[in-house]
């Protein structure tokens, strides 16, 4: 019997343990995005757990652990530089603005006789690098090997690679089959809510694909440790014992497990917190792949494979072709000094390279936008306050907005607005039938209310209504007989020989005539929309039953002050117009996973026309406005319309017109006719629009590419993203933006508490910054951060995407909407401009009290730009 | 009744037709020589005029195909039956159809591929492979027909690597060698033919008596096991999950055109069939196990495309199956409805997501627990319907009873299993109850009336091409329907739950097909060997 102070002893080294185990892993998930499944992808910084370190820190440090590749982008550079997206001058400035440490560039190597500093060296270097195609140098090759291409140093390797690479293609299988949200028919067989561990266990045992002795080894393994009976973290602090693993690895090895698999670690990581009653997601996927570890250790399964050939690390030797130019005394003094080479390699890294490169491009293609925004702002200050508008739009902050609401306003008098897309509604929504809830707010928050939409008996035509949402039900209902149908042993046979034809002529359909048939659905839709209505019945989350018709409403009392706590936020300019739209926007595409992206990302990435009609509905009760009446001065003739804004045919349909009284019918009939004349308008740029970077057969008519199923890129979507404004719009009125900024309307006159901005600063604009960082960083490394082409993409399991025959789960954005046909990068890669119209204090408050702005503003992921309206004005 | 069949004799006209022969040559000509000119100016054009001559070209052979089957269907003349092409039903028929599955694929391909970087390469290619099938469906010599085999697939091979990531060149080895194994048990097989028949024309094999010896037996046997391998039979179908690797629209036309070419094979030479029944048996059963395997596999595949391609396994099983039993027009039949269906999901197969939200809806809904007794009545309900109506209709078109007398058990038993499978699906969603006897009537209505269609067509139709009939006398298809009966009926049991399982065998059996898909050689790498440096430096 041991005593009592052993055992005491003994409890706090496993707790001790145990809690080593547990903050490893969630350091080591912490650098790891999280990947959401498809049907709602947003947009998030790949390198979000490296916010807390600067720009290039993070670059460095995220490479041996993400196993990233971004030096490989400098060759996209160099092809952005032949086509002068930036100069050499940039690059200059790059190199002495760059955050290098004091006196680093003043070191120097000795060659010969002569000295250069290592400022020269980066010069040259990167001179010959942009400027020069140099061929392979077989001699300078054969001299770097030996010296420079050393493995790097692995404090621990627990399994060889084709070992690890057998694990990974294991685990692809098990999760794939695990979390399938409804591809197969014939699901893995296992009860609900079983772990990812338990449904192993019960099954491994009948894998024809690990071997006899794996499983006898497996099964040896879990009954001497004693898996099965003990709680996750428990069962990780025994395997990782039984590997003897010392506890200053943990971390290590925990990252090895995860580097592997990155987008299935995202999701993973998000299911964590989605579905959390199938048990701790993560901590089963390395319980299973540290098991198979054991395993494989003991029975030496697979040793002696060949693994995957690797290339030759030829870093250092192209490196110093650039700076030697094929100089000899280079070679000489790199052959017998070759300590100060290391030196300079070591401390100007080829990511510092990149970052350099990076603030070239920005230097080139932010300075003038700076200068023209200076410019724009001191004149916009001498112009006077206009008349009052017609209506008043707001619409997302999303840079597809902004060619719009320029054109708009020039088409009519319409003042336009930029708010965050799912204006300030924090909500789940159902749509009509639909059983599902989706977010339909930013992944910062969640949401607080759950919305249902049905068709009330006080809304114009009931009947057609029901009629219609019931005939797209059925539609629904009998797409999924037919699919239920084909996917059924025996039935499959007669099914192809009784319906084969039909999808022939579907094809048909879709290839010569989808356009006609896509834009005769929507004309039958829009026709039927003006006259039918539906109602949003809605409720605070933790009320929220799934099971129950919800018929219970929020109070007016209560829709009052969510809504008093929105419309200032929008800075809407009082009196009201009499009709004041709401826009939310969504694309349209054809036979894409990746529709999702293209969406309102402020809404989950979600269309934003159901926000708009939730919030427009609520302004429009008469109860609420009475309500309103102390606080906000809403006149009786003014309406909300929602609207929403198809970002791939530039359309805007009207969502509630039914609300608007005959009597304003045709004043609103203008306004209408000046939208679709913007629309026009828009289309028409659209196509016209010459670009240096295009090639010719890249150019595609945007309104048909909503409705071609063979269209993989049927919009740019956010792609030459660049900057974002804050600020009131008459600033940026006169400034053709071309649709590469996000606009976020500010009045700071009207923000004494500041409270406006630090809303502003806080959540829109980070979710601006990181859907920069996704797309720069997707540009930069398609391999790692990107999902590669999209003509190879094979959708998993409903939620992701294989590349080719089966790999990681592809997260990030697809080569398609980030490159032209020719290869060139149609996105540059930049980071976030941010230009604030606010006093300087001001903004430097908001930054000192938000950790999250403070992280991005002083750690360089994020270019801030204050424009002072005390200083100048 | 003893082992009869009826063949019906072909009557050798010695009077060429002119036109037909000429749109047929015109047709196979565009192709070769837009592939021609696709190889000299794929590197040196924009991409839009690639596009622009493969589409011209694709235009200009589809309507010469048209107008090649429409002179055919007008004269009805079989050409000679010494020339080198053959010109039956058969051709008039699947001609048109290769032509159009290869516009609209190439059609989808110019705007889906357009980031790729050998686009003009992409559609040589594909032209490449069209005229090679062309070809091998229209040759009637011994030589024609082995050269266009190997082209059309050596030219996949190099479609299923067109990206040329490891991981693509890796599947394409294995893709080529069980196409090359394929390659010498058919040349072997032909060679065998064409020495017991004395002569290389396929049209004279049917008029020809052959030396009755083994090695035509054994000249049979490896033509067949050659076909097999290139029509995914089971154990030939490893090579075609691995096949993922290459662009969608690849796939598309491999398992709507490609697959097909061993029933093609077996169509053009069925007379050499027929004279070893136990040859056709032999496909009975292989078919028949690949049609259970395919079908079964392709329910626990997790994504798309995985999905398609076992369901592909299964119904190349299907219409080998059909081949076996002597229904070669039902066969081709399907093998064209087949393709339709097929390439449109592939080229649709990104549409899952957009579909997603309805499975959900659905799922959520439904009430897992059924009734036996209400799934009983619902199912004779729809079954007692499509034969009703299927009767009726069926009578406009040829007397059912004719059809029914030619119609084999096996098939009969197949057809009614869809039926009764297609009501026992629909059932498990709760609140379509109704739904499910109307869609399970309609669905076994139009089922019978397609087989009454293609019956009635190949009566009228069909009489220049051989069309022979297996009846049900034979014991073997006899006995083998029975157990397709028994082992569908079990089936049935578990489904409704009548029957359970024990659940090691269900695990046992959910691994074996789940990992039936998995068919490496060494572990691969997954990273995609994409870089900016491999970009820019070709």
């Amino acid at each position: 019997m041991p005593s009592t102070a052993t055992k005491q002893v003994d409890f706090v080294t496993q707790d001790s343990n145990m809690d080593s185990i547990k903050n490893s892993i969630d350091k080591v998930l912490n650098i790891y995005g999280k990947v959401w499944p498809l049907h709602t992808v947003n947009a998030c910084n790949p390198l979000v757990g490296f916010e807390d370190r600067s720009f290039v820190e993070a670059l460095k440090q995220s490479k041996p652990l993400l196993r990233h590749h971004l030096e490989d982008s400098l060759f996209l550079f160099k092809d952005l530089y032949r086509r002068q997206q930036f100069s050499w001058n940039n690059v200059v400035e790059a190199i002495d603005q760059y955050p290098f440490k004091n006196g680093v560039l003043d070191q120097s190597l000795s060659i010969a006789t002569k000295t250069f500093t290592y400022q020269a060296a980066l010069s040259q270097e990167l001179k010959t690098f942009l400027t020069e195609e140099m061929s392979e140098n077989i001699i300078l090759e054969g001299v770097f090997k030996q010296t420079f291409d050393k493995e790097a140093i692995i404090p621990l390797k627990l399994l060889s690679t084709s070992q690890s690479c057998w694990v990974d293609e294991q685990l692809v299988k098990w999760l794939a089959t695990y979390w399938d949200n409804g591809q197969a028919v014939w699901k893995m067989p296992r009860s609900s809510n079983t772990s990812f561990y338990d449904a192993w266990q019960n099954i491994i045992q009948y894998d024809s694909q690990a071997p006899k002795e794996l499983q006898i080894f497996l099964k040896k393994t879990t009954i001497t440790l004693g898996l099965n009976l003990l709680q996750p973290l428990n069962r990780l602090e025994k395997l990782l014992q039984a590997l003897s693993v010392p506890h200053n690895n943990y971390e290590w090895i925990i990252n090895e497990e995860c580097q592997s698999l990155p987008g299935w670690v995202g999701y993973l990581k998000y299911q964590q917190e989605a579905s959390p009653e199938y048990g701790n997601a993560i901590y089963d996927y390395l319980t299973v792949r540290l098991l198979y570890t054991v395993a494989i250790k003991q029975s030496g399964f697979y040793q002696n494979a060949n693994p995957p050939s690797t290339e030759i690390n030829k870093t250092f030797t192209q490196r110093l072709q650039w700076i030697s130019q094929g100089n000899p005394d280079f070679v000489y003094s790199f052959q017998h000094s070759p300590q100060q080479w290391q030196g300079y390699f070591n401390t100007v890294t080829l990511l510092d390279c990149v970052a350099i490169l990076i603030r070239a491009l920005e230097v080139h293609q932010q300075t003038p936008l700076l200068q023209a925004l200076t410019n724009a702002y001191t004149s916009s200050l001498s112009v006077e306050a206009s008349l009052l508008p017609k209506a008043q739009a707001v619409f997302c902050i999303d840079v597809r907005s902004e060619p719009y609401r320029r054109i708009l306003e020039s088409v009519a008098a319409i003042e336009t607005y930029g708010f965050a897309g799912f204006f300030g509604l924090a909500i789940e929504g159902k749509h009509y039938g639909d059983l599902e809830s989706l977010p339909l707010c930013p992944i910062l928050l969640s949401p607080s209310y759950s919305v249902q939409e049905s068709v009330a008996s006080n809304m114009p035509s009931p009947l057609l209504s029901r009629a219609v949402r019931k005939a797209s039900l059925y539609r629904q209902q009998w797409i999924y007989a037919f699919k239920k149908i084909r996917r059924d042993l025996f039935a499959t046979f007669g099914y192809v020989e009784a319906l084969g034809v039909i999808h022939g002529l579907t094809m048909v359909r879709d290839s010569f005539v989808g356009s006609w048939f896509g834009k005769a659905y929507e004309a039958i839709k829009a026709a039927l929309q003006s006259k039918m209505g539906t109602t949003y019945t809605t409720q605070p989350c933790n009320q929220h039953s799934s099971d129950v018709q919800l018929s219970i409403d929020l109070t007016s009392e209560e829709k009052a002050g969510l809504v008093a706590s929105i419309i200032p936020l929008m800075g809407l300019r009082f009196p009201l117009a009499p009709f004041v739209i709401i826009t939310g926007h969504a694309a349209q595409t054809k036979n894409n996973p990746y529709k999702s992206s293209l969406d309102c990302g402020a809404c989950g990435a979600n269309g934003g026309g159901y926000n708009a009609s939730v919030l427009c509905q609520w302004l429009n009760e008469a109860d609420v406005r009475s309500k309103l009446k102390e606080s906000l001065e809403i006149p009786d003739r003014t309406y909300f319309i929602a609207a929403e804004h198809n970002t791939t045919t530039q359309d805007v349909i009207f969502l509630n017109e039914s609300v608007i009284r005959p009597q304003d019918h045709s004043v609103w009939q203008s306004i209408k006719e000046s939208f679709q004349e913007a629309s026009r308008l828009y289309q028409h740029q659209l196509i016209s629009k010459p670009n240096v970077l295009h090639h010719q057969s890249h150019h595609h008519g945007g309104n048909m590419s909503a409705y071609d199923w063979s269209q993989t890129r049927p919009e740019w979507g956010l792609s030459q993203n660049q900057a974002f404004i804050i600020g009131q719009r008459d600033w940026t009125k006169t400034l053709n933006l071309e649709g590469r900024c996000f606009l976020h309307s500010y009045d700071w006159t009207k923000d004494e508490d500041e409270s406006i901005l630090s809303l502003i600063m806080s959540a829109p604009m980070v979710v601006g910054a990181w859907i920069n960082l996704q797309y720069l960083f997707s540009t930069l490394d398609q391999q790692r951060f990107g999902s590669g082409k999209k003509y190879t993409h094979n959708v998993v399991s409903l939620l992701g995407v294989y590349q080719g025959n089966r790999s990681d789960l592809q997260v990030g954005l697809p080569y398609e909407s980030l490159f032209s046909n020719d290869g060139t990068p149609y996105h540059l890669p930049q980071r976030l401009l941010v230009c604030i119209e606010a006093p300087k204090e001001r903004v430097q408050r908001i930054i000192d009290k938000t950790p999250s702005v403070k992280r991005l503003v002083e750690n360089g992921w994020i270019n801030l730009h204050v424009l002072d309206p005390m200083a100048i004005g | 009744m003893a082992d009869t069949y009826i063949v019906d004799k072909i009557e050798c006209s010695m009077e060429p037709v002119f036109m037909t022969d000429l749109f047929l040559l015109l047709a196979m000509t565009t192709m070769l020589l837009s592939a021609l000119g696709l190889l000299i100016i794929k590197g040196r054009c924009s991409k839009g005029l690639c596009r622009t001559w493969s589409e011209a070209s694709s235009w200009i052979a589809f309507l010469l195909g048209i107008a090649f089957s429409f002179s055919y269907f007008l004269k009805t003349h079989p050409s000679s039956s010494a020339s080198y092409l053959q010109i039956t039903t058969l051709q008039a028929v699947l001609v048109p159809y290769i032509l159009f599955m290869g516009v609209l694929v190439k059609r989808f391909s110019y705007n889906y591929l357009q980031t790729d970087s050998h686009y003009g390469e992409f559609f040589l290619k594909i032209k490449l492979l069209m005229a090679g099938l062309l070809l091998f469906v229209t040759a009637n010599h011994v030589a024609l027909l082995s050269v266009s085999w190997i082209l059309s697939g050596w030219v996949l091979v190099l479609l299923i690597r067109h990206t040329q990531i490891s991981s693509a060149i890796q599947s394409s080895k294995m893709a080529l060698n069980t196409f090359l194994l394929g390659d010498l048990l058919l040349l072997s097989g032909l060679a065998g033919l064409t020495y017991s028949y004395h002569t290389p024309y396929l049209s004279l094999w049917i008029s020809n008596s052959p030396v009755e010896s083994p090695m035509l037996i054994a000249s049979i046997i490896a033509l067949v096991i050659g076909v097999m391998t290139k029509t995914a039979i089971l154990p030939f179908h490893r090579w075609l999950p691995n096949t993922l690797t290459a662009p969608t629209p690849v796939s598309a036309i491999m398992h709507a055109g490609f697959v097909n070419a061993g029933a093609i094979l077996f169509a053009k030479i069925s007379t050499v069939l027929i004279t070893q029944p136990w040859v056709m048996n032999g496909l009975v059963i292989l078919g028949l196990i690949s049609a259970v395997f395919g079908s079964a596999a392709m329910l626990v595949q997790n994504d798309v495309k995985r999905y398609l391609t076992f369901s592909t396994i299964g119904q190349m099983g299907f219409m080998i199956l059909e081949c076996g039993l002597g229904a070669f027009h039902l066969a081709i039949g399907h093998l064209i409805v087949h393709g339709l269906f097929k390439a449109r999901f592939f080229l649709a197969s990104g549409s899952v997501i957009e579909h997603r939200r309805y499975i959900r809806n659905v799922t959520l809904a439904q009430n897992e627990t059924c009734n036996a007794v209400s799934y009983r009545w619902s199912l004779l309900a729809g079954v007692i319907a499509s034969t009703g109506i299927a009767f009726s209709l069926g009578q406009c078109f040829l007397p059912l009873s004719h059809s029914l007398e030619h119609l084999n058990p096996l098939l009969g038993v197949m057809l009614v299993l869809s039926v009764v499978f297609s009501g026992l699906t629909l059932q498990k969603s709760k609140g379509v109850s109704l739904f499910s006897i109307v869609l399970s009537g309609l669905f076994g209505f139009a089922l019978l009336s397609g087989y009454t269609l293609y019956e009635g067509f190949a009566e009228h139709y069909l009489q220049a091409w051989n069309r022979m009939y297996l009846f049900n006398n034979s014991l073997f298809t006899t006995g083998v329907a029975i157990i397709v009966s028994v082992f569908s009926g079990f089936i049935f049991l578990v489904m409704v739950g009548l029957l359970p399982v024990p659940q090691a065998i269900v695990q046992r059996l959910y691994l074996f097909f789940l990992n039936a898909s998995d068919d490496h050689v060494t572990p691969t790498n997954f990273m995609t060997t994409f870089s900016h440096r491999q970009a820019i430096q070709t």
